[in-house]
């Protein structure tokens, strides 16, 4: 994406929102596309070529879940989608069918940003590809296995360090609850959510400075986890 | 044996009768000397009124010819021998017989007229009966039950009543026509009436004065006799009381209505009021924040921008918790909220709730004190994460800005008890409860924003996972909120 800039096709049937959108990202030296209907967004996906989209949920014409799903159909394009709270079930479904991230409204042009940087990423590699990461006290040394905090070893169990592994390569993704007990304890654990608790909980106990204010691991509510994004 | 006594048992008056006659015979004879014949026709009529006010008008007469006979033979010379010599005997004979008869007849009318007003009188208490049970009862229901049951007492036979509201369920019934066709015309019909008189019931319309209300229906027993008039008249009676029954709980029920309605109309027009006001202070500030910027944004220094910048945004965040508060209400309201229980670690979602509240322009301090033995707990993750930013945030309102909110979790046998404590004015003991009631503000609050529904969430929704909540006075001053959810569907997976 260096140098040449990249194009971001907005898909909202609010024109204060898009306009909103479009100024921040016009701000920011991205190409801004828009549409205002699933279909005109259909349409415009194929003949913009856009490298994200942003999606609404709520489009007065077709479901928003159901434009993903034509998407996906002929497209790798990320799409981040933007739904309003209450919806959590929609968001699974929404990344489920192939949704790369979402926003909640209202949110911020901070949070907005941080998505579009992880989501312009190329999607099958991780966001982290380099050996060693630190961001703050924490330092992941992946070839090694190894992980300190503040220079102080930290003990993992062999899960507790996969979790940990799989989080920070993915930094700034969301990680569904599903996907990470998938990945990390195979097909057959995906309901066993607890699993997911547990070790979530004792990770945090371990590598955050206050558990119960993570700064490291990010919950997302009803959707999953996410390792804080590297700038 | 048996038999025999059925029979003989309808002319045991008429022995007793002339045996009663007999016996007076008998008694006088000693008194043949001393008393003049004539007077002894006195003792016969006693005896043959008496028998006619016990055993009716037959005894009556049978024993008042007896009683002639017997005079002629014991009372009259030549004794103990039938004979009509004496005309002045002869007279009294017949006259003893003629007055005996009319006197029989007159004692028993006299008993019938006695008869027909105890009958009344029972009929008046009945009827007096039913109307104080009736006055007492405030509901339909009640009311037919009541009335069917005291019928069922005093006919011989079952009753119902059935109202308009009941007249679907009617098709399942064989005589749902003739029911119909009571209420519309409100008359009688049934038995004894010249309508669908071969149905083996009584039907009578409930009327007041201007509508039917109702039909009475009155199944007799198989083996039990047609009702005699009176009772007929009874059912009238009864009839008419349980309409006007009707008629007055349906006034009554009205009434009620209309005041609900305006109880209604009334706590809408409260709630508009008190959320269009809510919704304005903040709308104002975002308002004046952004009006200013647009129009003397040369006249601001960086310094005065920024923190004009940041009110507004915390005031947004304020509009948007407060717009979520009235949706999840109406969610509530409506049963439209949809859970989806998992086995949550109380720290991630404190961790939530936490970067929700702190995350405003405000900093306040907020002490967190999980206990390790605390389990997961099954609760909806993004409800339950709302009743602890609307406990937090009530925490903030309510106390003063340097005061520290203190949050702690321990485990208390079957139960996670989650604790909210601050250092406020705390919350008086006859407003603990009522603080949980919709937009119930208490007096210390009136000076605070706030619609009066972030408690009152928070109560439907621990009350969704089977938990409580409760507000306590803190030992040395302020509020505490308790919540406390049970732990019964929790596995074995500590933390």
């Amino acid at each position: 994406m260096s140098g040449e800039k990249a194009r971001i096709l907005i898909v909202d049937d609010e024109e204060a929102l898009r306009r909103y959108l479009r100024t921040i990202l016009r701000g920011q030296h991205y190409a801004v596309s828009e549409a205002a209907s699933g279909a005109e967004a259909l349409e415009r996906a194929a003949s913009d070529n856009p490298n994200v989209i942003i999606l609404d949920l709520g489009l007065p014409d077709l479901d928003g879940v159901e434009v993903i799903r034509r998407l996906r159909e002929w497209s790798v394009t990320p799409i981040v989608v933007l739904s309003v709270r209450d919806q959590e079930s929609d968001k699974i479904t929404a990344l489920d069918s192939g949704a790369n991230d979402y926003l909640t409204k209202p949110f911020s042009a901070g949070e907005l940003l941080a998505r579009l940087r992880v989501a312009l990423r190329p999607v099958a590699q991780p966001v982290v590809e380099a050996a060693h990461l630190a961001v703050g006290d924490l330092q992941i040394d992946f070839a090694e296995r190894r992980v300190t905090v503040a220079g102080e070893p930290v003990r993992l169990t062999p899960t507790e360090y996969d979790l940990l592994r799989l989080l920070a390569r993915n930094a700034g993704r969301v990680m569904t609850h599903q996907r990470l007990l998938r990945e990390v304890w195979g097909e057959m654990y995906e309901g066993e959510t607890h699993l997911l608790r547990v070790n979530i909980s004792n990770l945090r106990q371990k590598i955050e400075p206050d558990p119960s204010r993570p700064v490291y691991i990010i919950t997302e509510p009803a959707i999953g986890y996410r390792f804080r994004a590297i700038d | 044996m048996r038999g025999l006594w059925a029979r003989t048992k309808g002319y045991l008056p008429y022995a007793a009768g002339v045996a009663l006659v007999l016996a007076v015979s008998v008694v006088g004879q000693p008194l043949r000397s001393s008393v003049h014949p004539a007077n002894m026709v006195m003792f016969y009529l006693m005896v043959i009124v008496f028998i006619a006010l016990r055993w009716g008008l037959g005894p009556a007469v049978v024993a008042a010819a007896c009683s002639a006979f017997a005079f002629n033979l014991f009372f009259v010379p030549p004794y103990f021998v039938f004979a009509l010599t004496d005309p002045e005997y002869s007279l009294a004979f017949v006259g003893l017989l003629a007055v005996g008869s009319i006197l029989s007849a007159m004692a028993v009318n006299m008993r019938n007229q006695a008869e027909t007003a105890r009958h009344r009188e029972d009929e008046t208490a009945a009827l007096y009966a039913l109307s104080q049970e009736l006055t007492v009862v405030t509901e339909l229901d009640d009311l037919v039950r009541a009335a069917s049951a005291h019928i069922n007492r005093a006919l011989p036979g079952r009753v119902e009543i059935i109202l308009p509201g009941g007249f679907e369920a009617l098709r399942a019934r064989p005589d749902a026509e003739i029911v119909r066709w009571v209420y519309q015309r409100g008359a009688a019909a049934g038995r004894g009436t010249p309508h669908f008189a071969a149905s083996g019931a009584h039907y009578h319309p409930l009327k007041t004065l201007h509508t039917t209300l109702g039909v009475m229906v009155l199944s007799l027993r198989d083996d039990a006799a047609p009702l005699a008039p009176a009772q007929q008249r009874l059912l009238a009676a009864y009839a008419n009381l349980i309409a006007l029954a009707i008629e007055r709980i349906q006034f009554v029920d009205k009434a009620k209505q209309a005041e609900l309605l305006q109880e209604k109309e009334r706590l809408q027009a409260a709630i508009l009021s008190s959320i269009s006001h809510d919704l304005r202070t903040p709308l104002a500030s975002i308002t004046g924040v952004l009006s200013s910027m647009l129009e003397h944004r040369s006249t601001l220094d960086p310094a005065s921008q920024d923190e004009l910048l940041r009110s507004a945004w915390a005031e947004a965040r304020r509009l948007n918790r407060l717009v979520a508060n009235l949706l999840d209400m109406s969610r509530l309201d409506s049963g439209a909220i949809k859970t989806s229980f998992d086995y949550c670690d109380l720290q991630d979602l404190i961790g939530v709730v936490l970067s929700n509240v702190e995350n405003g322009s405000e900093q306040r301090r907020i002490t967190v004190q999980v206990d390790d033995n605390v389990p997961l707990v099954r609760l909806d993750f993004t409800l339950f994460e709302r009743v602890l930013v609307n406990v937090l945030d009530n925490a903030f309102k309510y106390s003063p800005p340097d005061a520290p909110v203190e949050l702690s979790v321990r485990r208390e046998g079957r139960w996670v008890r989650v604790l909210v404590a601050d250092r406020g004015p705390g919350i008086p003991p006859e407003e603990r409860e009522k603080v949980f009631e919709r937009f119930y503000r208490t007096r210390e609050a009136s000076t605070i924003d706030g619609a009066g529904l972030g408690l009152a969430i928070c109560k439907g929704i621990v009350e969704l996972h089977g938990g409580k909540i409760e507000a306590l006075p803190r030992p040395g001053g302020g509020a505490m909120i308790q919540i406390d959810l049970p732990l019964d569907r929790t596995p074995d997976g500590q933390r």
